[in-house]
């Protein structure tokens, strides 16, 4: 059951857990406090396709951006995608995302994304996230012009290139 | 095929919209015995419908938390011409918190991403998890509920 009014949180790493929380896996990702504290340069730059024969994604641009008003813990990232196009390069625009404070296998804390791009015939949800230096983008893509074409997952990797 | 929309090469492709998805039907169970998040995962598939059913660590040792059934999961496939479902993607939003699932098969494994998002000001940051689960055949954990 949801609560309608949770009650107070502990906001530490060992009692963040809330007695209706629905996972306890939670508290070791800290507070908003911390969320400044993220270091989004792990993502941040240029990357190109580490496959020279791919189809799909090329390149891959990634900058910071603080909201306006200056709060704490909203710093967005801001990702320009340029794909294979059917006639060529093809430049798919920014699009903003939230960060997320992640931990990597052998409990390295990284930092990971969520992007959508909505185009009038497809939809391409995106998970951002740096493993080992790689960027590895994975896109789950859906098609609503009922070309009956399936939706479809693909995970591609990338290198810095800057 | 020539005049369908892509915003990549590899989607200029042709389908029949058919989809095969018994490869995710059944229990799946967490590779990490620790894992303090989800822990099982049970898909049923129903013709064509496809539901699944979360079940997170508690404190207590051997008992499981249901998210409740989740009818609403949109599946993927590894190409645009293809028919193998290879992916899902899902919401549960418990009010106070919403996450965002995104699954994939790879060689018989299924890697399950997480994204929390938190609404209630508690102050806790959004975060990421990615965990990993094999087929499983038996139920080895009390269940509760708290939809």
């Amino acid at each position: 059951m949801t609560p309608d009014v949770p009650p107070p949180y502990t906001l530490n790493r060992t009692t963040a857990v809330h007695e209706n929380e629905p996972g306890i896996d939670g508290a070791q990702f800290g507070t908003r406090d911390d969320h400044d504290r993220l270091n989004p340069h792990l993502l941040l730059g240029l990357w190109r396709n580490c496959n020279p024969d791919s189809s799909g994604l090329h390149e891959i641009q990634i900058e910071s951006k603080k909201p306006s008003d200056g709060k704490s813990g909203d710093t967005v990232l801001a990702m320009r995608i340029i794909a294979h196009g059917p006639d060529g390069l093809l430049d798919w625009g920014w699009q903003e995302g939230p960060l997320f404070a992640s931990v990597e296998e052998g409990g390295v804390v990284g930092v990971a994304s969520r992007f959508v791009y909505q185009f009038d015939f497809m939809t391409t949800e995106i998970q951002l996230r740096v493993n080992k230096g790689v960027l590895v983008p994975t896109l789950f893509t859906t098609f609503t012009d009922n070309s009956g074409r399936s939706s479809y997952f693909v995970r591609e990797f990338f290198y810095r290139a800057e | 095929m020539a005049n369908k929309k892509a915003m990549r090469l590899c989607d200029r492709v042709t389908h029949d919209g058919s989809r095969v998805v018994e490869e995710f039907d059944g229990l799946w169970q967490n590779s990490n015995p620790d894992s303090r998040g989800i822990v099982q995962i049970r898909i049923g598939v129903r013709g064509t419908d496809t539901e699944v059913e979360f079940f997170t660590a508690t404190e207590r040792p051997g008992v499981l938390r249901s998210w409740g059934v989740i009818t609403q999961v949109a599946l993927y496939s590894d190409a645009p011409d293809s028919a193998r479902a290879c992916g899902f993607t899902a919401t549960r939003d418990f009010g106070f918190v919403e996450y965002r699932i995104q699954a994939n098969l790879n060689k018989g494994l299924m890697v399950l991403c997480r994204y929390a998002m938190f609404k209630d000001d508690s102050g806790r940051n959004p975060y990421f998890v990615r965990e990993y689960y094999r087929r499983q055949h038996n139920e080895e954990y009390q269940l509760e509920s708290i939809t």
